[in-house]
């Protein structure tokens, strides 16, 4: 089927009514830019190492995503913080907003807490901070915290969920109950039953050892996966607060993944997704390109 | 929005995408009045598609009994009460479509059922509509009643999940109209399963997508029918493909059933996804839940049906569901045989109006032994 041609549709740049909480960090003024701090390594073991208590903190407000279908209706998080640092090898990205809930599982009706970071890579006045567009792709990386989960504490499985399960069998499945995806799946055979998987879908790795994934758009829907991943990651919440940091490399081989030299200027636009609030997909909270100054 | 054709509403509506129908359009009959609801098809269906860990809730095939059968729990009914009202004028629905009733911020209207809704795959099983007056029972006719369901994807023309994928995951195949979520690219949004109104979308929480009934393609491409019609007991189901809206051919059986005599009528067509699977309607169930259910089609369907032991063209064609693994684009009726056709035109099933009848002696004289519960 073809799809229609989506009308561009203008932006609205209020920000749409929120629940009024905490901001996460204190001291931040609705910003224009990022200031990037220089460090000799950029921490990511603690992300509450000493190091950022210096580093300036931007306030990005947040809005409903009201221009392609998944629509937010309303947004539930009406501002993120944002600091950066960079060591030689690493743009360091540190976001904190507030969340009642650590959502880090999914299920039918369970979605989870999130925050993605999109860069223009080629021209940056006409990139649509949307997803980018053909002419004008942008990079994203995307964090998540089911997969900070699989990362802390592995792969979520069916006894995880419901202790007293109990299934009859599986076919091609090795050793006995619970059958452990981890290690009752091995052979190809028994992928059979996890087609994504098998096929490739980087959704659908059952190992994971970053909880970030690099991603390059091109229009809406056209989200893909980079075949290196290069940025790392970690996520904490605690106390109706997360925090996360996003190492980003400065400088790859990786033609889809933009650089941030000494001095540079880059853009850098934001979404968010409250998983319990039932974001997913395009209901999420967004802001367009903000100004990313190299030191 | 586009403005699409829909001849099961009888008018056009609004779809997110152009129209686009398949060169020929997969589709299924399924007799509800023959259904004994013993699961074969359900188990079949699991035992090759969906055994895996991480599916056990997921049944791309189940049989519920209505009108208190539901898997996910209440999924019509959670859906008829969000539509609302709709009527219908002789053969055009008046209503709005889960396409047209969509929120602004949405492009269906659905709702995404929750955990244990899929806690309870034959929740309602057998349970008839009301209570047996006392002694109904034991002198013949009641009015309680009941009756099973069988529900696959419908692969319908314009399918709900394709329409709600931000991703452009779903695909609709030109070749035959089946319904497939690309498994390399589908992110587990999960849209699709909100917006699909039959609840025929599963999610996956070990390989974290969604997964849906995938007609049986690779049986399809070698000319047969799908896993849960070869295996049906009942000879309940007979799967071919539709012609386009004004090609039908009288040969075609699934033209012949659903578009001539239209004898089998779609599921809940108001929700105007042009559903693909078509049910005779049970011929016991009051009209109103009926007209509810398969649309203002049911008094002819009825009449057609019960037409069948002296219409030896019906008859044929009812005849043929479940007698040969292979698909028929073809059948003719001769006096005594319904005869089916493949794709090359070959004959691959002939089935007699009167099943032969053979009288064994209750003493077989050759082993000297009587017979004692023989058939």
């Amino acid at each position: 089927m073809k799809p229609k041609v989506l009308l561009a549709i203008p932006i609205a740049v209020a920000v749409v009514a929120c629940e009024s909480r905490p901001p996460a960090t204190s001291g931040g003024s609705a910003a224009t830019s990022i200031r990037v701090s220089r460090v000799a390594e950029v921490p990511l073991d603690d992300v509450d190492a000493a190091a950022w208590r210096s580093a300036a903190t931007a306030e990005i407000p947040l809005m409903a995503q009201g221009v392609a279908y998944p629509m937010l209706d309303r947004a539930s998080v009406a501002k993120l913080a944002v600091q950066a640092m960079a060591d030689a090898r690493w743009l360091g990205i540190r976001l904190q907003w507030s969340d009642p809930a650590r959502d880090d599982d999914t299920q039918v009706d369970r979605y989870t807490d999130g925050v993605a970071v999109e860069v223009p890579l080629r021209d940056v006045p006409a990139a649509n901070p949307m997803m980018g567009s053909k002419d004008n792709p942008v990079y994203l990386a995307h964090w998540k915290a089911v997969w900070q989960h699989d990362v802390e504490e592995g792969h979520r499985d069916v006894q995880d969920r419901y202790p007293g399960f109990w299934a009859d069998h599986y076919p091609f499945a090795s050793g006995g109950e619970p059958f452990p995806v981890s290690e009752a799946f091995q052979t190809s055979d028994a992928r059979r039953y996890f087609p994504a998987t098998t096929a490739g879908n980087p959704v659908s790795k059952l190992e994971r050892r970053w909880p970030v994934e690099e991603l390059h758009a091109e229009g809406f829907g056209s989200l893909a996966d980079h075949r290196f991943q290069d940025a790392r990651a970690r996520g904490r919440w605690r106390d109706g607060v997360w925090t996360v940091v996003l190492l980003l490399p400065r400088a790859v081989a990786d033609p889809a993944n933009p650089s941030f030299p000494d001095g540079a200027k880059r853009q850098m636009a934001f979404a968010l997704w409250e998983g319990g609030a039932g974001n997913v997909a395009g209901r999420k909270h967004w802001h367009p390109f903000v100004e990313v100054g190299l030191p | 929005m586009s403005k699409v054709g829909n001849w099961q509403l009888g008018r056009e509506m609004e779809f997110p995408y152009e129209g686009a129908r398949p060169a020929r359009q997969i589709a299924y009959v399924f007799d509800t009045n023959k259904c004994i609801a013993c699961q074969t098809c359900s188990i079949a269906c699991k035992t090759t598609w969906t055994s895996g860990k991480g599916q056990e809730h997921v049944f791309y095939n189940n049989v519920e009994s209505k009108p208190y059968g539901f898997f996910p729990h209440g999924w019509d009914v959670h859906l008829l009460e969000k539509l609302g009202t709709g009527r219908w004028s002789g053969g055009t629905y008046e209503g709005k479509t889960v396409f047209e009733a969509a929120a602004p911020n949405e492009r269906v209207l659905g709702y995404a059922p929750d955990e244990a809704d899929y806690a309870s795959p034959n929740l309602g099983e057998d349970v008839i509509a009301g209570t047996i007056e006392r002694g109904a029972f034991f002198q013949g006719i009641h009015r309680a009643w009941m009756f099973y369901l069988a529900r696959i994807c419908n692969h319908c023309t314009y399918p709900a999940c394709l329409a709600a994928c931000p991703r452009k995951a779903i695909y609709k195949r030109p070749e035959d109209g089946i319904v497939l979520i690309d498994q390399s690219r589908c992110r587990g949004y999960r849209e699709c399963l909100k917006a699909c109104p039959y609840k025929k979308v599963f999610y996956n929480a070990i390989t974290r997508v969604s997964e849906k009934c995938i007609g049986c393609y690779p049986l399809i491409e070698r000319g047969e029918q799908p896993q849960c019609v070869q295996t049906c007991i009942g000879k309940i189901r007979l799967q071919g493909f539709l012609s386009p809206p004004g090609s039908e051919r009288a040969d075609n059986p699934l033209d012949y059933l659903v578009r001539i005599r239209k004898v089998a009528l779609p599921l809940y067509p108001q929700f105007g996804t042009e559903p693909n699977v078509y049910y005779v309607p049970p011929l016991h169930v009051p009209r109103d839940f009926l007209a509810q259910a398969f649309g203002p089609g049911v008094e002819e369907a009825a009449a057609a049906y019960r037409s069948a032991p002296t219409d030896r063209e019906l008859l044929g064609a009812l005849l043929l569901f479940g007698n040969t693994p292979r698909i028929l684009h073809r059948f003719r009726a001769e006096a005594e045989e319904a005869i089916g056709y493949d794709a090359e035109d070959r004959e691959v099933v002939r089935v007699p109006y009167t099943e032969p009848f053979f009288a064994r002696e209750f003493f077989d004289r050759k082993n000297d032994v009587y017979r004692h519960n023989v058939t």
